[in-house]
């Protein structure tokens, strides 16, 4: 699901590279739930980082005598059908959630800049090209897509990335599009052009610095969707690959016993929310802080 | 104006043809067969090879693709390899569910989005702002399959009243518009905020508090006319994506609309269901991405359409 | 902190839990006193409105003529309309339909001859002739039909000419007169009577089907069944109502609604919901409802094995010492147990245990990890082996996860792909899939269906098997031939523990149990194997009415 927020225009560093980011991170730190966000976010990744020392159990450690076994001292989250112990496997899955975030945004923002650059930069033809393009991912059904082309992939961690960072690319390509319009007017671009400046070292050297505050808040805010594509697919059985704990899959799993076992369901969901929610956040209170419009 | 929506018509029938042409492809090189899994798990290869050729799936891959498309062109969408009935009176009557389910939620989405919205920038860093936007932004945070499954068993079963799937009586709407209206209701609320934020602090809204306009006037008139722009946006897409069916809540709640029918044939490989599904989706994305530019046009009078 | 929240959830499910109970509390207290004040104005009323049984289950997606589809989805409600010769009833023992009585059989075992009963009318008016038979085998054969189950039945003289279209004639159905023909097989085939009662052999009117053309199973079906498809909208739901004239007697119900819902556990909270009367309760969804809704839940079993169905070509596979290794660190018992919700009986070889030939003197296949380990050292894999690539559907994938995980601990690593039915099929029908799970059902109580279509040689490359025993081929051809039980039987009790026992070509896993779950008042339900069927079934209109506040 896509809600396209108001994004920033393109940045102009009337102070500097350096005043310009100093005064969004002041701003920012002023922002306690984006402050808060980031701290929450900060702890899921040591979670996610040290699953290994930090997970009670082992999450794929099955003890069937422990079926289904409900909140308790030795489970503090309880245990699932296989009595796997779910606060480990809750841990775990902050790593699948947290990778798929993070890297399918990295691809998405890559072919995401890429092409918005050579649509906005080049015109004519290739933005005739790009745009068509953007148009029409932007009319097939995202988790239609997704699932062909896990179907085609296979279910796997790295297909994930692959998979969801080649389709959600199209908005920030939009976005870029339209940042570089902007500049490209601008006359210290078309003093470079003139100046004989190669097409590369513009688009990064001096049209990335400005389109940067624009990637920063897509990819902050495009974490959470692919977290929630995530949880679709392997809610729809298409995820990662078993045994491995997603948030996800759990509920999926948990779907059987939710009449008897509600906690089974409601930790992952709660999981789900929590980091969805913290990067939501964070992604407003980045916007405010670094869109100069609201900086008065 | 008239120059602009034939270019824009023709660009739309490009991005469907190319749409269903990737589809065509994409739907060939993934693994599964339908006519495997049709036979069931006593498939024997030469089986295979028959039934394949009843369904003229034997024929080189262009061939079948031109004949899709010339049949698509005298209104035929094929038929469907599993339950053999023309594709179309399939789509016919899955949008119908579909389209029920969508204005439903989404005209409560809107009104509720909308409103939230505004009340919360008027208010803005008071409480009932901070309270509002905690909940929007939860609702858009939960999984939206999640929400269907709690709400079926805690509100559905619970009290009995309301049917826990499919779309019998309007009182069955009431859950699953519950499940896709807050989420969408969730999202027009935070960005109705924002951009309703912006234009109260700009100079001409200022102008208008300084002379003495009443406030409601204010926001309602000025303000929330200016702030439309990016509202449509969102409002514009949302309805692309609610039209085209939302996969999971509609199988969650058993509809049998154009999610469910989609996510049924992709699984099975009914590639005629799947081709038709693509097209008709990219036909209503295309049609409402048109409709919003022009209304675009029409709200603020300082974009010219060709400019784009 | 942990703790804190950790405490406050537990109270809100506690909250949650009592609100539960007392609703419940009161709903049934409510239902048992409306049940005696109303019961006598109930059944006054009762008598008079039609009797409408709800029936639950997903929908097949497929047209309802039996000859191009497959599943039982579909043929729970084609069988209620159209009828086969034969059938098998609920305790699925076989019983002349259309027939005055069973064919009988010539010396050579090659001719059959059959007497059709008279008077029999298809719900169109016309009456039963050997002529209608002739053209439903004929439609079967005809290559444009795209039929799916003629291998039951291509052992017919002729058919292969058919199916390859030099021939648009049977040649091995003799026509008598409009009461009797005959049919020459090939060769000898002990089951073709058997094959003859399942749904693949359902009989048309030759006309009706011919005008139908394609619109046969989608929209129009005709037959002698005890019910007439009213409608069928392939989406949500299937209405029969009932055939006054049905040959076998009164109809009990005026109607049935047959409603698709494809999730299960959306089904399970319809029927809770009484949006239903009755519907499958599959073994995940078990432990959720084994306690209050105990005495609505019947069990059954059907005629099927649950195995590790494993390709003797792969690399570590094709050693006998690995694959009995597998069989002994798996603890049968505790699967069920747990796994299972205990929905099942722990294999003790591949035969279903209801089918002759099972030979019962077998115990439960041992588990035995310290001898696993000792055979896969011997095997020369001491260090452990990792067996990768296999492909499991959905509905195996608790199961397979448990396995893995007993294989885990004997050193032995499982990794598989959770895939979609569509890859599986068509990855599986290829022959090149390492390993999977399934659950082989027969159609009938007759081992030819279990070992010969899954087993023997040249059918066994399409199931990802590739298993090639000239012993165990040699004792399945000998028994196709034998048309004594106890002969019969004796043969297949020794090829199918050549199979299970000897090669361990399949790792058996348990017998599976179904059951499904009815509200009270529906009455004489019952199911044998895998189709529902609802020529008993009734509806008691008094316990019905009480039901409702």
């Amino acid at each position: 699901m896509k809600f396209k927020r108001a994004q920033i225009g393109a940045v102009t560093f009337e102070g500097g590279y350096h005043n310009y980011y100093q005064e969004s991170w002041r701003l920012l730190k002023k922002n306690r739930i984006a402050m808060f966000s980031l701290f929450v976010i900060l702890a899921l990744f040591i979670f996610a980082c040290f699953a290994l020392w930090i997970a009670p159990y082992d999450p794929n450690k099955q003890v069937l005598a422990n079926r289904l076994m409900p909140p308790g001292p030795k489970h503090w989250f309880g245990c699932d059908e296989f009595g796997r112990d779910i606060l480990s496997r809750c841990i775990y899955g902050c790593r699948v959630s947290l990778s798929v975030g993070l890297f399918s945004q990295f691809i998405a923002c890559l072919i995401g800049y890429f092409m918005g650059v050579a649509a906005g930069y080049f015109g004519k033809k290739t933005d005739a090209v790009v745009s068509f393009l953007i148009q029409m991912f932007s009319s097939i059904p995202f988790l239609l897509l997704a699932m062909a082309l896990m179907f085609a992939l296979g279910s796997g961690l790295i297909n994930l990335y692959i998979s969801l960072g080649l389709l959600s690319w199209a908005g920030t390509a939009r976005l870029i599009r339209g940042n570089v319009l902007q500049l490209r007017e601008r006359e210290y671009i078309q003093a470079c052009r003139v100046d004989g400046g190669s097409d590369m070292r513009i688009i990064l050297r001096h049209l990335l610095p400005n389109c940067i505050p624009t990637l920063i808040i897509t990819v902050t805010l495009g974490i959470p969707e692919a977290i929630l594509a995530e949880a679709s697919l392997s809610f729809l059985g298409l995820g990662v690959q078993s045994p491995t704990a997603s948030w996800g899959s759990m509920i999926a799993g948990s779907e059987a016993f939710i009449r008897t076992s509600a906690f089974y369901s409601l930790f992952p969901g709660l999981c789900i929310i929590v980091t969805v929610m913290a990067f939501n956040m964070l992604g407003d209170g980045l916007r405010d802080a670094l869109d100069p419009k609201l900086r008065r | 104006m008239k120059k602009y929506l034939i270019k824009r018509v023709l660009l739309a029938i490009g991005i469907i043809f190319a749409l269903s042409c990737v589809t065509f492809v994409i739907l060939n090189v993934i693994p599964g067969d339908p006519v495997a899994l049709m036979l069931g798990d006593n498939a024997d290869a030469a089986t295979v090879k028959a039934v394949r050729a009843n369904l003229g799936m034997d024929k080189p891959l262009p061939q079948q693709y031109l004949s899709w498309v010339l049949n698509l062109l005298t209104g035929d969408l094929g038929i469907s390899f599993f339950q053999k009935k023309p594709v179309l009176t399939l789509l016919t009557t899955a949008f119908q569910y579909t389209v029920r389910l969508a204005t439903i939620s989404y005209l409560v989405a809107v009104v509720l989005g909308i409103g939230i919205g505004i009340f919360a920038a008027v208010n803005r860093g008071k409480i009932a702002d901070h309270a509002l936007m905690a909940l929007a932004i939860t609702g858009i945070s939960a999984p939206s399959f999640w929400v269907a499954i709690l709400l079926q068993i805690y509100v559905g079963l619970q009290f009995k009243v309301f049917p826990v799937s499919g779309l019998a009586g309007p009182i069955s709407y009431i859950l699953p518009c519950i499940a896709l209206g807050t989420r969408y209701a969730a999202g027009i609320a935070r960005i109705t905020r924002t951009s309703m934020l912006e234009i109260l602090n700009q100079d001409f809204i200022r102008t208008a508090e300084a002379k003495g306009l009443s406030p409601l006037r204010t926001v309602f008139i000025h303000a929330l006319r200016n702030a439309m722009l990016p509202i449509l946006t969102v409002i514009g897409t949302n309805i692309g994506e609610l039209l085209t069916g939302s996969m999971l809540t509609e199988t969650v709640f058993n509809i049998p609309g154009i999610g469910k029918l989609l996510i049924d044939s992709i699984t099975k490989r009914d590639l005629p269901i799947v081709q038709g599904c693509v097209i008709y989706i990219a036909v209503v994305c295309v049609t409402i991405y048109l409709v919003v530019d022009i209304l675009y046009a029409v709200i603020d009078p300082h974009i010219r359409l060709e400019g784009n | 902190m942990k703790k804190v929240l950790h405490h406050g959830l537990l109270r809100v499910c506690g909250f949650t839990l009592a609100v539960l109970t007392l609703l419940s509390g009161c709903s049934t207290g409510h239902a048992a006193v409306s049940s005696k004040a109303g019961s006598a104005i109930a059944s006054q009323a009762a008598s008079a409105a039609p009797k409408v049984l709800r029936f639950g289950q997903a929908n097949s997606g497929e047209p309802l003529d039996m000859q191009v589809s497959t599943g039982s989805l579909s043929a729970s409600i084609a069988d209620e309309v159209t009828e086969s010769l034969l059938r098998f009833d609920d305790k699925n023992k076989e019983q002349p339909v259309l027939l005055e009585e069973f064919p009988t059989v010539s010396a050579d075992g090659t001719v059959y001859s059959f007497t059709l009963k008279k008077g029999i009318h298809f719900t169109d008016g016309s009456e039963l002739h050997s002529s209608d038979v002739k053209f439903t085998f004929e439609r079967m054969f005809t290559p444009a039909t795209g039929a799916k189950s003629y291998a039951y039945f291509n052992m017919i003289v002729g058919a292969k000419a058919m199916l390859k279209g030099t021939a648009s004639e049977l040649s091995g159905f003799q026509t008598v007169d409009d009461y009797h023909f005959k049919i020459t097989l090939e060769y000898p085939y002990a089951p073709f009577v058997e094959n003859l009662g399942t749904s693949y052999a359902d009989i048309f009117p030759k006309n009706a089907c011919k005008t139908a053309g394609s619109n046969w199973g989608v929209n129009v079906l005709v037959g002698t069944g005890p019910y007439i498809l009213k409608s069928n909208d392939q989406n949500t739901q299937a209405v029969l109502v009932k055939n006054k004239n049905y040959h076998g007697g009164k109809v009990n119900l005026d109607e049935i609604d047959i409603i698709f819902y494809s999730d299960s556990k959306t089904k399970l909270l319809a029927y809770e919901n009484g949006d239903i009367d009755l519907c499958d309760l599959p073994a995940d969804l078990l432990s959720q409802y084994s306690g209050s809704y105990a005495k609505q839940i019947t069990t059954y079993h059907p005629l099927g094995t649950s195995f590790l169905s494993i390709n003797l070509k792969n690399e570590y596979l094709k050693n006998e010492k690995v694959r009995e290794a597998i069989s002994l660190a798996i603890n049968r018992a505790d699967l069920v147990k747990y796994v299972l919700n205990g929905a099942g009986i722990p294999a003790t070889s591949y035969l279903n245990n209801s089918i002759p030939g099972h030979d019962s003197s077998l115990g439960i296949y041992e588990y035995n990890p310290a001898k696993a380990k000792t055979l896969l050292s011997e095997a020369g894999y001491a260090g452990g082996v990792t067996i990768d690539g296999g492909e499991v559907r959905q509905s195996e994938k608790a199961l397979v996860e448990a396995i893995q995980s007993y294989l885990a601990e004997v050193g032995i690593k499982l990794k598989f792909k959770v895939v979609d039915a569509s890859t599986w099929s068509a990855d599986r029908v290829g022959g090149k899939l390492p390993f999977t799970a399934i659950t082989w059902n027969a159609l009938y109580p007759d081992a030819d269906f279990q070992a010969y279509n899954y087993f023997y040689s040249t059918n066994s490359v399409s199931k990802s098997v590739n298993y090639s025993n000239s012993k165990f081929d040699g004792l399945l051809d000998q028994a196709r031939k034998e048309s004594v039980a106890d002969k019969r039987a004796a043969l297949y009790r020794q090829a199918d523990y050549i199979l299970s026992r000897q090669d361990y070509a399949c790792i058996p896993l348990y017998y599976p149990q179904s059951q499904f779950i009815a509200k009270p008042y529906v009455k004489k339900m019952a199911v044998g194997n895998l189709i529902y069927h609802f020529w008993n079934v009734d509806i008691d209109p008094v316990d019905k009415a009480s039901e409702k506040p």
